[in-house]
């Protein structure tokens, strides 16, 4: 599901023009009562409008993530790889289907899971709130709030079991602007 | 007197006979089609096991809606189901209810269970493996949501369960049914679950009227289609509905019409329908006692072979009528009516030993059914009050009047060499099948719409299964993983659900180097790898005990059964009293590939229900004509010994021609020959037969017996042949058959007596 927030960037909320790509610098704080202190996790990200998404982590290990449309990819802490087709993921599945639409500008998808409400804020700082609506999805995710300005700034995401993650977005720019290629 | 006696007695013990069997609490009829099948080849295990994968797909109802937007089709949603709520035989699996309970019996014993990908990976390097999955867990921009952290750090079970099959590929669970968007149109897929197989008139209109009206005018743009077993069942029996009202109600009307202006009497309607019911309760009776229980394919056919009494009680009465006196009238008829009864049963012998118990039965029921319908005309309609002066008078004027049409020879060869050559024509076009699917009339409508229902789904699926035996649910189920590693291809059985103890024994050893490590492996222990993730000592210890408390204690396959069975994957289980089977699928293989794969794993075999029962049917059709061969050969020795050799072919030659015919005419029209048309042309051969014994045996009287002959052709057109007009593919080509059959048969008939005695001369 988180996935697909980063392509509401792509879609277009209110105020952000769409893009065909974006990438950002992130640093992930992740609350997890499992764990005995807040685990930080830094890294990059890239988000392209026909449904590809990069994660790759750097802090405090590697770890690298990709989806397309048909097939997930990653590259374990052990630079070992992973590929997994998204029919035997159908969380995953789910998201790539959620893109697809996002990308086109569409919040169907998304609406089918979530409500969005847009939180006020202050001038040049926008937020909306995802409420999971479908009870299957709720007893997991409480809610997501991301905020933007010029660009995406952070996204927190509140889990059922009382577990949180704030991811905080820096140096975001198209693809076309960072010159860089997948 | 004597003779009275025999038909009292034969009346009152059918009908006695009757009555006991079916006051009996067991159903005395049956559409099992095992029950037509060699007891040798009768399989009880695999009988129950199409019964069991036919009821599932019979009580199942699929439900879409579609809508413009979430809200809309989630609205409509719950409109269908409050619509149908008001039914106490249809309802809705709790299937979050079903998924809460079985993922909590996973947690419990989640380390007995692995992906493929997962358990080679654990093999190969435990330590790599598990850090690898513990740290990417954390590190995951999308998180799977099943199992919390502390119940698994490497998201095992997660995965176990998200590779699980699931029934609508194309579509995810939701509150409100199965959801899929596509083209910004929203849809729900409700799958609702019948009590029982319903044939019930009543429900399926009942069903139908409510989904017909289940959304309100408020849904704007809105759309439900539904598909099912009963739904084709309804149209099936609407399609019977019309064709009883057009097709029985044009034949009544025209054999009424028939009989009036013929007759001028209903009486002789009365005349004809007596010795037609007691063959129908000879046959029922005489087929209950020696085998229990009637098939309804008996009823079916049995019914129509006896349209052979037709042929005796017209010949009967239109001497009658013409004679003035029943006994005089039975004196001259006896002779042809007793070889016509003669020849028939010859023919039901042999398939009396034809060596299948379809063919068996239905040689007992028509041979009881003609034998009570020859006794009613020769015992009783002599002595029933039919004819009058005036009567005899129209008979004799029609009878002239017949003759001039007789006479007409060249009119009859050139119309038998014309059906000839169109039949050449038509048997070199001729088709042979045994599609059980001829026996409805499917709208293409309905077809369409329950193959685009199934498509969004994602899963057409068909009737086929391998059906997997054992001596214990282990044996099975290993054998069930066993085929399914022989696949790249996705299956669907219960081992994907429960794996083998021994799976599962080997998936918990899979982790004993990461939670007992020891000096010969040089695995890093899990505790390691997890506090070096950051984990809490208290989770880390409980997920060790965790593991060591599955370790030390599975649960048992029966108790995992037990916990599965909310789930409905009982129906993958079939219990006979001679042993237990499950059912198992990969949907993905064609046929030929699947079955290859299932003859390689030991218990294994690949089901065809369809396929069976064709094969069954090409079966049933291969022995009846082998069957009316032999008799035939028979036949023509015994009336051999009566008209000589040639007497003896030329009289079965209107009726052999007269089936040629009508098999051309299959051909001509594009209708396969089918078993259904082959009863229709056996009913040909036997009529056939009967014209050419009562012209041969009453030559002191032929006009009256020509227009008998008229007489018991058009009725059997009136009959039968009108069943071309039917809705249902069986029955229009058995209609064509023996419109064509009968056609040919009756034109032959007179030519080929005059033929033999012109050679005779």
């Amino acid at each position: 599901m988180i996935e697909s927030v980063f392509f509401l960037f792509i879609a277009g909320l209110p105020d952000i023009p769409r893009q065909d790509c974006i990438e950002a610098e992130f640093v992930q704080e992740r609350r997890i009562e499992a764990l005995e202190r807040t685990l930080l996790l830094k890294g990059a990200l890239r988000v392209e409008r026909e449904g590809f998404l990069f994660w790759h982590v750097r802090e405090p290990y590697s770890y690298s993530y990709r989806l397309s449309h048909d097939v997930i990819e990653e590259i374990m802490p052990d630079g070992s790889r992973r590929e997994l087709a998204l029919d035997q993921a159908p969380w995953l599945m789910t998201t790539s289907k959620l893109m697809t639409a996002l990308l086109a500008g569409e919040m169907n998808e998304l609406e089918e899971y979530f409500e969005i409400h847009e939180i006020p804020g202050e001038h040049n700082r926008k937020s909306i709130r995802l409420l999971p609506h479908d009870q299957a999805l709720a007893e997991a995710v409480t809610s997501m709030e991301m905020s933007w300005s010029t660009w995406p700034t952070s996204l927190q995401i509140t889990t059922a079991d009382g577990n949180s993650s704030t991811i905080s977005f820096r140096d975001v720019k198209t693809c076309a602007d960072s010159g860089d290629e997948e | 007197m004597r003779s009275l006696m025999v038909w009292a007695i034969f009346v009152l013990a059918a009908v006695l006979v009757v009555i006991m069997q079916l006051s009996r609490p067991a159903s005395s009829f049956t559409t099992d089609i095992f029950t037509l099948l060699p007891a040798a080849r009768h399989d009880p295990l695999l009988a129950e096991a199409q019964a069991v994968s036919r009821d599932a797909f019979f009580r199942e109802v699929l439900i879409l809606v579609e809508a413009p937007d979430r809200a809309s089709v989630v609205a409509a949603a719950r409109q269908v189901s409050d619509a149908l709520a008001r039914f106490d035989w249809i309802g809705f699996r709790d299937s979050r209810e079903a998924s809460n309970a079985l993922q909590q019996s996973y947690l419990d014993n989640g380390f007995a269970l692995l992906t493929g990908e997962d358990r080679d990976a654990l093999a190969t390097d435990a330590s790599a493996s598990f850090r690898n999955q513990v740290l990417a867990r954390l590190a995951r921009p999308g998180d799977e949501t099943l199992y919390s952290l502390q119940q698994d750090p490497g998201g095992y079970i997660s995965r176990f369960v998200t590779s699980l099959p699931r029934p609508y590929p194309a579509m995810q669970p939701t509150d409100t049914g199965f959801a899929r968007v596509v083209d910004n149109r929203h849809y729900r897929l409700l799958v609702a679950r019948l009590e029982a197989a319903e044939f019930d008139p009543d429900r399926q209109q009942a069903l139908a009227g409510t989904l017909a009206t289940a959304l309100t005018d408020d849904c704007t743009g809105c759309m439900l289609t539904w598909t099912g077993a009963i739904r084709f069942a309804s149209a099936a029996r609407e399609s019977a509905e019309r064709d009883i009202r057009l097709i029985g109600g044009l034949s009544i009307t025209l054999i009424l019409v028939l009989f009036i202006g013929v007759f001028r009497q209903v009486r002789a309607l009365a005349c004809c329908l007596l010795p037609l019911l007691t063959g129908a309760v000879g046959g029922l009776a005489a087929t209950l006692l020696v085998f229990g229980q009637v098939h309804v394919l008996t009823l079916v056919f049995g019914t129509t072979l006896l349209g052979l009494i037709i042929d005796y009680v017209f010949h009967f009465l239109v001497h009658r009528w013409s004679g003035g006196d029943g006994k005089r009238a039975l004196r001259q008829v006896l002779p042809a009516l007793s070889l016509g009864l003669a020849t028939s049963l010859t023919a039901f012998a042999f398939l009396l030993f034809a060596g299948f118990p379809a063919l068996t039965q239905l040689a007992v029921f028509s041979t009881a059914g003609l034998l009570g319908g020859w006794l009613t005309v020769t015992v009783i309609l002599p002595h029933l009050p039919v004819g009058n002066v005036d009567g005899a008078a129209r008979i004799t004027r029609l009878a002239e009047h017949h003759q001039h049409w007789v006479a007409w020879k060249r009119g009859r060869y050139v119309l038998l060499l014309a059906g000839f050559i169109a039949a050449l024509a038509g048997i070199a076009k001729l088709e042979v099948t045994d599609d059980v699917r001829d026996l409805q009339a499917t709208p293409t409508r309905l077809l369409d719409q329950d193959r685009a229902i199934r498509q969004s789904g994602g899963r057409v699926g068909s009737a086929d299964f391998i059906l997997i035996t054992g001596d214990s649910t282990d044996q099975r189920l290993a054998r069930e993983e066993a085929l399914f590693a022989s696949t790249d291809e996705n299956g669907f059985g219960l081992s994907r659900f429960l794996p083998s103890a021994e799976r599962r024994r080997q998936n918990i050893d899979h982790y004993q180097p990461l939670f007992q490590p020891d000096q010969e492996n040089s695995a890093i222990p899990a505790r390691t790898i997890l506090e070096a993730a950051g984990y809490r000592d208290a989770v880390i210890s409980a997920y060790l005990d965790s593991w060591q408390a599955q370790s030390n204690r599975q649960a048992s396959t029966d108790e995992w059964l037990k916990s599965l069975q909310a789930t409905g994957l009982d129906h993958l289980v079939v219990e006979t009293d001679v042993g237990t089977a499950h059912i198992a699928r990969i949907d993905a293989l064609d046929s030929a590939t699947a079955s290859n794969l299932a003859e390689k794993i030991q218990g294994a075999r690949y089901v065809q229900p369809l396929q069976h029962l064709q094969e069954l049917f090409a079966e049933i059709r291969w022995r009846a004509v082998i069957a009316v061969a032999a008799a035939y050969l028979l036949v023509v020795v015994g009336l051999a010994l009566r008209y000589g050799m040639r007497g003896a072919l030329m009289t079965l030659l209107p009726g052999t021609l007269g089936g040629l015919l009508a098999v051309g005419a299959l051909g001509l029209a594009g209708l396969p020959l089918t078993v259904f048309s082959l009863m229709g042309i056996i009913l040909v051969l036997g009529i056939g037969a009967d014209y050419s014994l009562f012209l041969r045996e009453s030559r002191e009287r032929p006009a009256e017996t020509g227009l008998a002959i008229s007489l018991a052709a058009v009725t059997t057109l009136f009959s039968f042949g009108l069943l071309v007009l039917s809705s249902v593919p069986a029955l229009v080509g058995f209609g064509l058959a023996v419109a064509t059959g009968i056609s040919g048969a009756y034109l032959a008939a007179p030519l080929c007596a005059d033929l033999d005695r012109e050679m005779a001369k």
